[in-house]
């Protein structure tokens, strides 16, 4: 009897070798090939789609790792039932297979693809967001089986694998919006006119051409003093969020030039002198 | 073969005052009852928002008309650099109704650009007059976005776009004699979807690609029984689409494509919309659409000193979105409702 059942399990394995020649792994090389090639097309596609309908780029963006993994699910699918068309035994033989080589080390890319499921079913963020995660910041490129690609500031094209999603937190800057909340800061002197620097921010951001403002979307300016020198932050959203920097950049060079018309001036460095507070001006 | 009338100028040229008592009598009524209550105490200005080209002025002349001995007229006819024109309205003391035009010249978008809007608002929350004022529709919602400028008009009258009837009423009624209206478009464009063949070029290699149509004049009309579609409503459906309703932008379109007694099908402009404008592209149309005319050393100003704005407007007159006239911008008529889609979808009209 025993004898029996060793024959059986060793002979399972073996059946399923029988079944899988050089046809059916031609077969299986074709779907996974032709899988890939849709899932490309349809992601440029669809990317192309999102760069022209600006406004709903986020619904057209979130069927992207959607329908990779319904090419992908539909291709294994296929693959198993129609090209393999294993017993039940082979099955029960596959499964076990399957747990012993997560044990033996691809849990991390179960854990890759378990994470993509989750960030596209449960969208902490989507293709076109401005992402914080972990340390890295940048705008989500790709959302992929095994990792999220986004490119930081300094154009670097960054790959966070998907498991991340349940170890690391990650924040959205717009949620899927095209636009976003910028914080824009100047600093003055504490001898300026605070008003009239506030006015003067107010008027730059107001009158920016990256600006979007609706009664969901205000902005706000306001003023803090620091012990040698006042932040005046202005905080709006942005039209586009891909226009982020040149939004903080034009509106902090405009008023600039107007802080200097107006005799604003940016803080002074402070030295300090055995207790005594010292300050550095041009001159000095 | 009867002479052609003259090509109508302006919108006023063209309406009748039955026409306009019919076209604005909701608008109207809101007015006088507004003056009404004014009479009994009760202070409510009036913003008057509509479209550039849309015709807001014989509202206003009819408002005159009405109250003509209560009301004293002023009108902006380019961005307002001085303050003088607080004074002139201060000095109206024996009037109590004043009507202000174009009230959008009173902002220009750039720092320190609001300083005699707020003088005016002032002048408005100080004043024991009722003010009437006209606004440009893009600036006002601008305004209200960046300053809550509605707060202060507690009555907005937005000019309602115009159905194809009342077009056709306004435009037929300027001729006695017969039009003939011809539909020559091609067969291929008269099903409700229609297909053409494009070509473009992918990796420098020809590519032909289909491109659709959809034109709901056609809907429900099989492809054999197109002739029947009567030629009037197509022309006057293609009119009003491109113009969104907008009188004035019907009339140019009427009399760009009218060759007494035809109007032909093929010669109206069509209605694709397909613009790829850079940031300061779009900003400057979005001005120049906010502003309804503007000067080019205006434009400069608000454009500051890191755009060529020389190039910037060459590239939108190529596209034939703007026209220039002695240094003064404006939206071509035609592309109005195109470059007002396409900046609401940057979002920089909101």
């Amino acid at each position: 009897m025993a004898n029996g059942i060793d024959t059986q399990i060793i002979d399972v394995p073996l059946s399923v070798f029988d079944t899988v020649n050089t046809g059916t792994v031609i077969n299986i090389l074709s779907i996974i090939v032709v899988a890939w090639l849709l899932v490309k097309i349809t992601g440029f596609a669809l990317k192309k789609i999102s760069a022209r309908f600006w406004t709903y780029r986020s619904m057209v963006t979130t069927l992207i790792p959607l329908l990779q993994i319904v090419i992908y699910a539909a291709a294994i699918y296929y693959i198993v039932t129609a090209v393999i068309e294993p017993t039940l035994n082979q099955l029960i033989a596959f499964f076990g297979l399957f747990g012993a080589a997560l044990g033996l080390g691809l849990k991390d890319i179960f854990g890759d693809i378990a994470g993509g499921i989750v960030i596209t079913f449960e969208k902490p963020y989507q293709i076109g967001d401005k992402v914080t995660i972990g340390e890295h910041y940048g705008e989500v490129v790709d959302i992929g089986i095994r990792s999220t690609r986004i490119v930081t500031p300094d154009d670097s094209l960054v790959s966070v694998p998907n498991y991340f999603v349940f170890s690391q937190p990650s924040s959205s800057a717009n949620a899927g919006k095209p636009e976003m909340m910028v914080v824009i800061d100047v600093y003055t002197n504490a001898a300026s006119d605070s008003v009239r620097a506030m006015k003067i921010l107010k008027d730059a951001v107001i009158t920016s051409k990256y600006v979007y403002i609706s009664k969901d979307r205000p902005y706000t300016v306001l003023v803090e003093d620091f012990p040698y020198y006042r932040r005046i932050r202005a905080k709006a959203y942005v039209n586009d969020l891909r226009s982020e920097f040149e939004f903080q950049s034009e509106v902090t060079r405009r008023v600039w030039v107007e802080y200097a018309r107006e005799g604003i001036k940016a803080p002074e460095p402070v030295l300090l002198r055995g207790g005594a507070n010292t300050s550095i001006t041009n001159n000095q | 073969m009867p002479d052609a009338p003259p090509a109508p100028e302006t919108v006023k040229d063209v309406e009748t005052e039955k026409d306009i008592e019919i076209r604005y009598a909701p608008e109207l009524d809101r007015i006088s009852a507004t003056i009404d209550a004014f009479a009994e105490g009760k202070c409510s200005h009036v913003a008057v928002i509509s479209d550039p080209f849309a015709g807001q002025a014989v509202l206003i002349d009819e408002i005159r008309k009405r109250h003509g001995d209560r009301t004293f007229y002023f009108s902006f006819e380019s961005v307002v650099s001085r303050k003088d024109f607080i004074a002139t309205i201060r000095r109206q003391s024996e009037k109590d109704i004043i009507i202000i035009d174009r009230c959008h010249f009173l902002a220009l978008r750039r720092i320190g650009g609001f300083d005699l809007l707020d003088e005016f608002l002032h002048l408005l929350t100080s004043s024991r007059k009722l003010f009437v004022t006209t606004w440009n529709s893009y600036t006002w919602s601008y305004l209200d976005s960046v300053r809550n400028i509605s707060a202060y008009f507690p009555e907005v009258i937005h000019l309602p776009q115009m159905d194809i009837p009342m077009l056709k009423s306004i435009i037929l009624g300027q001729y006695s004699g017969e039009i003939q209206f011809v539909d020559d478009t091609p067969r291929v464009e008269k099903r409700f979807l229609s297909v053409t063949w494009k070509e473009a070029e992918i990796l420098k290699k020809p590519f032909r690609y289909p491109s659709f149509g959809i034109h709901p004049e056609y809907l429900g009309r099989s492809a054999g029984t197109y002739d029947s579609v009567a030629a009037e409503d197509i022309i006057f459906r293609r009119i009003q689409k491109i113009s969104d309703g907008n009188l004035g932008i019907a009339l140019k379109i009427w009399e760009n494509s009218f060759s007494y007694p035809h109007i032909r099908a093929s010669s109206i402009p069509d209605a694709q919309c397909i613009i790829d404008l850079t940031v300061n592209e779009a900003f400057l149309l979005l001005i120049i659409l906010s502003m309804d005319s503007i000067h080019t050393d205006d434009l400069r100003e608000i454009a500051g000193p890191e755009m060529e704005i020389e190039k910037v407007l060459y590239r939108l007159h190529t596209l034939g979105l703007v026209e220039e006239k002695d240094g003064l911008y404006t939206v071509q008529p035609e592309a109005l409702n195109c470059s007002a889609v396409y900046l609401k979808r940057m979002r920089m009209v909101w």
